[in-house]
């Protein structure tokens, strides 16, 4: 009789146990998918642990305190991949956000092409002339870092963004504030290139990126491909299209090309580099396309007239919000969706192992 | 990086998790227990609490994971000190004695200067 008396006691413990794990378990879905795989079990352990007998729901303020744990592992999760993946991912950002200097040269070619008949192309040519020369030094870059020579890369990256810097303090003296505005996401990758390759942690990295053996041809792919890529732009702007019609066929082109870089972003984000890699150009993206909405915001005589500055605050708090945003969505996003399991634990290993005899 | 981190002055729930890892490798509610033991029942660490400063410490290079096993279905996960740790939590451990004794040594310096006034 005392013997069923006690099962039942024991019983009513342990389904009041399940209760209260359950309960935790319903917080613990609070936090990132990878620190749950890491914590949760561990976590449960103690809390059951630390838990008064009888109990089957949890308090208030262990709710909070685990809400709390939460958004912190969350704001961490969002800003801080492992210190290999974010060298690896500065190393890709140096190569690749100068190189996209070509989109607004290749764009300012094809515009003086565009209006041939009514203006001289010389002057378009002018007009892009500061994204040339920064351009081409960038390719340099991109080149010297993929063959190991990252220390020597940082020098035609000071030399582009001086260049760069120098042509667009003219355009603001100019009162070309608009050109100004519109130029700062360009301006904004180049010294977030610049920034990274100037880490000594960064630079070093650049030779791990490619194996010896492949870095110089890839090197010499990256400046033919910039090179004859440049020309692809000038010349189907200038030769193979006519003055009428063609701006759709480059919309189309350039269309194509946005929804196959947000695919290949989304399948990236799911690599550990990636996830550095694709928030990072998408903040740079977010802050290039809040300073273009804000420059259409402000019109001449804002930046020519002194006396009655409208500079729109909203869209100056765009300008700042935007960026971070995109980080933190894309970095929340590749969270989600990534590839690279947890880190194999004991416990999972001891669980495996037994199921696998049970098994057999 | 971790040097800059670990430079950092330790909040309290931080200093008495080391001081609890000080004595040897414990897992999360072994390490509860002995805070609440070493401050006389004054700190009662939430579990929220203790993995936050454990995240925090790991990250900074002065705990690290030591061991684990399951006892009854429950995994229990063992942190032990580094050496950096355990630098830290000696250098931290004297300047909070140092502290200590300047504030004792002046209230005893003022208490004397009362007693004479009086």
């Amino acid at each position: 009789m005392s013997g069923d008396a006690g099962q039942a006691a024991q019983d009513e413990a342990s389904s009041r146990t399940a209760a209260l794990a359950a309960s935790y378990r319903r917080i613990l879905r609070l936090f990132p998918p990878r620190y749950r795989a890491e914590r949760e079990e561990e976590m449960l352990a103690v809390l059951l642990d630390c838990a008064e007998p009888g109990r089957t729901t949890t308090s208030w303020a262990e709710r909070l305190d685990l809400g709390r744990l939460a958004a912190v592992a969350w704001v961490r999760t969002a800003l801080g991949p492992s210190a290999e993946a974010r060298r690896d991912g500065a190393a890709v950002l140096a190569i690749l956000l100068p190189l996209l200097l070509l989109f607004p040269s290749g764009r300012i070619a094809l515009a003086g092409a565009e209006s041939r008949r009514y203006h001289v192309l010389r002057d378009y040519l002018l007009l892009a002339a500061w994204d040339w020369p920064a351009w081409l030094l960038w390719t340099g870059v991109a080149a010297l870092v993929l063959v190991g020579l990252a220390r020597w890369a940082r020098w035609p990256a000071v030399a582009a963004l001086s260049v760069y810097v120098a042509v667009l303090a003219h355009q603001l003296s100019a009162h070309n504030g608009t050109s100004f505005a519109r130029a700062s996401g360009w301006l904004l990758a180049q010294v977030v290139a610049a920034a990274l390759l100037w880490s000594p942690m960064r630079a070093q990295r650049g030779t791990e990126l490619v194996r010896a053996r492949w870095r110089w041809a890839i090197a010499a792919g990256v400046a033919v491909l910039s090179v004859a890529a440049w020309q692809g732009v000038f010349l189907a702007g200038t030769v193979y299209m006519g003055p009428r019609g063609h701006g759709d066929a480059y919309r189309l082109a350039a269309g194509a090309v946005v929804v196959a870089g947000l695919g290949a972003a989304f399948v990236w984000l799911r690599r550990p580099t990636g996830r550095v890699v694709v928030p990072g150009v998408a903040a740079c993206a977010a802050f290039a396309l809040a300073v273009r909405a804000w420059s259409s915001q402000l019109s001449d005589s804002d930046w020519r007239s002194s006396a009655s500055p409208d500079l729109h605050l909203e869209g100056l708090v765009l300008v700042v919000v935007a960026p971070v945003v995109a980080l933190l969505v894309t970095r929340i996003l590749g969270e989600l969706i990534r590839l690279d399991p947890p880190p194999r634990t004991d416990h999972a290993a001891a669980s495996s192992a037994a199921s696998a005899t049970g098994e057999g | 990086m971790v040097l800059a981190m670990a430079s950092s002055r330790l909040q309290e729930p931080s200093f008495l998790i080391l001081t609890a890892l000080a004595a040897g490798p414990q897992h999360g509610y072994g390490v509860i227990k002995d805070v609440q033991e070493i401050s006389s029942g004054a700190v009662t660490l939430r579990v929220g609490t203790l993995y936050g400063a454990l995240d925090r410490l790991t990250a900074e290079g002065l705990v690290e994971l030591d061991h684990e096993e399951v006892v009854d279905s429950r995994l229990r996960r063992y942190y032990r000190l580094t050496d950096a740790g355990g630098a830290h939590l000696a250098a931290e451990a004297s300047r909070t004695r140092q502290q200590a004794n300047t504030a004792l040594r002046r209230l005893r310096e003022s208490g004397a200067t009362r007693a004479a006034t009086a």
